[in-house]
């Protein structure tokens, strides 16, 4: 045997394990789960072939509408807050001085809590009985002057009180990618631009963002793909209400599943957002496709 | 000295394999934290009887219930036992989850007298599948303190909503954010005034009946007169728990187990328990919620899983066990001559009797939540009754004419 062959073998071997575990944890399910999508799938007895019934019956049901509709708008809503205070931060971050490094750690630190966790701490901040958000907020003139001030009244205040605390627990993430790119910008360009007696602005405009395309597509497409699949937060902080106007398409997939045991509609639904993340995804890598 | 040591390992391995052989397991699942005192009697008894039955109880949280429960069945897993909330019993009996126990519940002397609303959610097409267990019944609880004289109509309600509002206080409030809760404390105001959830048998939605927009109309013009938190379609169980206990609402809609979390506020509450009223006061009601008892088709032991069942609805489990944990006796030849039952569980207790007093028969009980909560939402939010019921009737019966 060839020693090119040999090697071959040997990496094939070497990869059998993480190959063993995709097949187990992702391929065997995302396949179990479009062949269930076909049937009506109850849990004792046979299940029956049903073909594109499950797809049917979910297309036409109203709740699926409305949670789409639910999800695209938080995506679109709180894509652009994460984005914008994430770079903020990545350029602040960028400048070599005194006490960057404290709070690089300061701004990623919420990150490492869990969803869960940040979720119950803000329903806390956003408590109408003793929330700090909600005394700022009435000091400032929001809220009627006599009675409570909340904030889960009204879907939309839902949502962007919900927003609020995504963008705090997951700008870091974002401001270390856009960091990372930051820092890989050469040193020669700005020095260029600065002979060329280019503004702040115009430097950060016509260098820094083309030349941070890269970082800024690994973002857009980490973000928007959290937030098709928005789920804990919403779960916590609103179950989906009021009147289930911040219900999200994984909240009903996996109320479907789980707490109505309607697995092939479940499972249906589960095919649709994988189908959905899957287009969105494509139409940003061809987006951005000249940045690679 | 290694001889004696080798002997005492290998005599203690076989003691415990043996005792664990010989001893016949019976898996319980409860919800509850009274199933461990019923399980520790239950034990007892065997051990005193001397039959080598040991019930183990697994207790599992109120919110992951159905969720592991359905889990375990669809996976075969061993259950002998399952205390079910009453609610979901029909869906589980429909899909032949249960094992038929029709035969054992009526060789009983006591059969006739097993709480009806709770047996009727147990039986599917005329079979027993579950049997009333543990009960849970829901009615007000008025603060004396701040209501000396508890009204007794809606009338006498909305008097007193204008002299709270006026003062700036809360007469009553309700979990506008908590489908459970409002089922359990809410709907039944509608039931005593004639109004209905959905049919006997489960097959039609009837929210926009009449009297049920009668009765919201009535809870809406309290928001609208101002002694109900105008958010209060945001409010959870504790919420309107803690603030009753806190002194701050006049009135709430509860359940028996507030007879014991009120004494420790007994500084700021004076507690009087009444039944849900019709507008005129003349009809009563109640939710008659809580667990039914059933074996499930995975059971190793049906024969055991009976014997536990038999105790737990005897004189022994109702009342040594039960009713002296605060509970109300799934059985009404329980009542009376009950050294247990107050005169403040006996509200309860006599509103279960009530032909109001109701639960509803479901096969789709988790997905009609949906609506349901977006009924009393959009109607706490100040919208027209009668065009949301009848949206949200709409939408209850799609779901109900598309199955489980």
């Amino acid at each position: 045997m060839s020693r090119l062959r040999r090697e071959q073998i040997v990496g094939l071997l070497m990869t059998l394990p993480a190959l063993l575990l995709l097949s187990i944890f992702f391929l065997y399910p995302l396949f179990n789960s479009f062949w269930m999508s076909l049937h009506k799938w109850p849990l004792f007895g046979k299940p029956k072939w049903v073909g594109l019934d499950n797809y049917v019956w979910m297309i036409n049901d109203e709740r699926f509408w409305q949670c789409l509709k639910f999800t695209l708008v938080y995506t679109i809503t709180v894509t652009p807050m994460l984005f914008i205070v994430a770079i903020g931060t990545a350029l602040l971050c960028n400048v070599k001085t005194w006490g960057t490094t404290f709070f690089r750690s300061i701004y990623f630190l919420p990150v490492v809590m869990s969803f869960a966790t940040a979720s119950f701490v803000w329903l806390w901040l956003y408590s109408e009985w003793y929330g700090v958000i909600i005394f700022l907020l009435k000091a400032i003139g929001f809220g009627p002057e006599d009675g409570q001030l909340s904030v889960w009244t009204d879907g939309w205040t839902a949502m962007w009180a919900v927003n609020a605390m995504v963008t705090w627990k997951f700008a870091g993430i974002q401001m270390i990618i856009l960091l990372a790119g930051l820092q890989s910008i050469r040193d020669d360009y700005y020095e260029a631009s600065r002979l060329m007696g280019a503004s702040r602005f115009q430097t950060i405009w016509n260098i820094t963002l083309p030349l941070l395309r890269p970082s800024i597509a690994l973002a857009l497409i980490l973000s928007i793909a959290g937030s098709i699949q928005a789920y804990e937060q919403f779960q916590i902080m609103t179950r989906g209400g009021p009147m289930n106007e911040t219900k999200t398409l994984v909240m009903l997939t996996i109320g479907m599943g789980f707490d109505y045991f309607k697995l092939g509609p479940a499972a249906a639904l589960g095919v649709i957002i994988m189908s959905i993340l899957f287009v969105i995804t494509l139409i940003q890598l061809r987006l951005f496709r000249k940045a690679y | 000295m290694n001889y004696i040591l080798k002997f005492l390992i290998i005599f203690s391995t076989i003691f415990s394999i043996s005792k664990t052989v010989l001893s016949e397991e019976l898996i319980i699942w409860s919800r509850g934290g009274w199933s461990d005192w019923m399980v520790e009697g239950f034990n007892k008894k065997m051990a005193d009887e001397g039959k080598d039955i040991v019930a183990l109880n697994n207790l599992i949280g109120h919110a992951d219930f159905q969720v592991k429960f359905t889990a375990a069945l669809a996976a075969g897993e061993r259950v002998d036992v399952a205390n079910i909330d009453l609610i979901n019993v029909p869906y589980y009996a429909e899909i032949g989850a249960l094992e038929d126990i029709t035969d054992f519940l009526k060789s009983k002397d006591y059969y006739d007298k097993l709480l009806k609303g709770m047996l009727a959610l147990g039986t599917n097409n005329g079979r027993h599948f579950a049997a009333p267990n543990a009960a849970d019944v829901s009615g007000y609880v008025v603060n004396k303190k701040l209501i000396p004289n508890p009204p007794t109509n809606w009338a006498e309600m909305t008097e007193l909503c204008k002299q709270f509002a006026a003062d700036g206080k809360i007469l009553i409030a309700w979990p506008g954010n908590n489908y459970g809760g409002q089922i359990f404390t809410v709907m039944p105001v509608a039931w005593a005034n004639g109004g209905s959830w959905t049919s006997f048998d489960g097959s039609k939605a009837e929210l926009n009946h009449p009297k049920t927009i009668e009765m919201y109309e009535h809870y809406q013009n309290m928001i609208n007169i101002g002694c109900v938190p105008k958010n209060v379609s945001s409010w959870g169980w504790g919420d309107k728990q803690d603030g009753f206990l806190a002194g701050d609402i006049g009135m709430i809609g509860t359940g028996n187990f507030m007879i014991n979390v009120v004494k420790d506020h007994l500084d700021k509450v004076d507690p009087h328990f009444m039944a849900f009223m019709s507008k005129d006061g003349s009809t009563k009601s109640a939710f008659i919620g809580g667990d039914l008892i059933a074996i499930p088709v995975t059971t190793g032991n049906k024969e055991a899983a009976l014997e536990y069942i038999e105790y737990v609805l005897s004189y022994e489990g109702q009342v040594e066990v039960y009713t002296k944990n605060g509970g109300i006796p799934v059985r009404s030849d329980l009542f009376e001559g009950n050294p247990y039952l107050t005169d403040q569980h006996m509200v309860f207790a006599n509103a279960v009797n009530e032909p109001a007093a109701s639960a509803p028969f479901t096969y789709v009980y988790q997905e009609l939540m949906d609506p349901w909560l977006v009924f009393n939402q959009r109607i706490w939010n100040g919208e027209d009754v009668k065009t949301v019921a009848d949206e949200q009737t709409a939408a209850m019966q799609k779901i109900i004419d598309s199955g489980y």
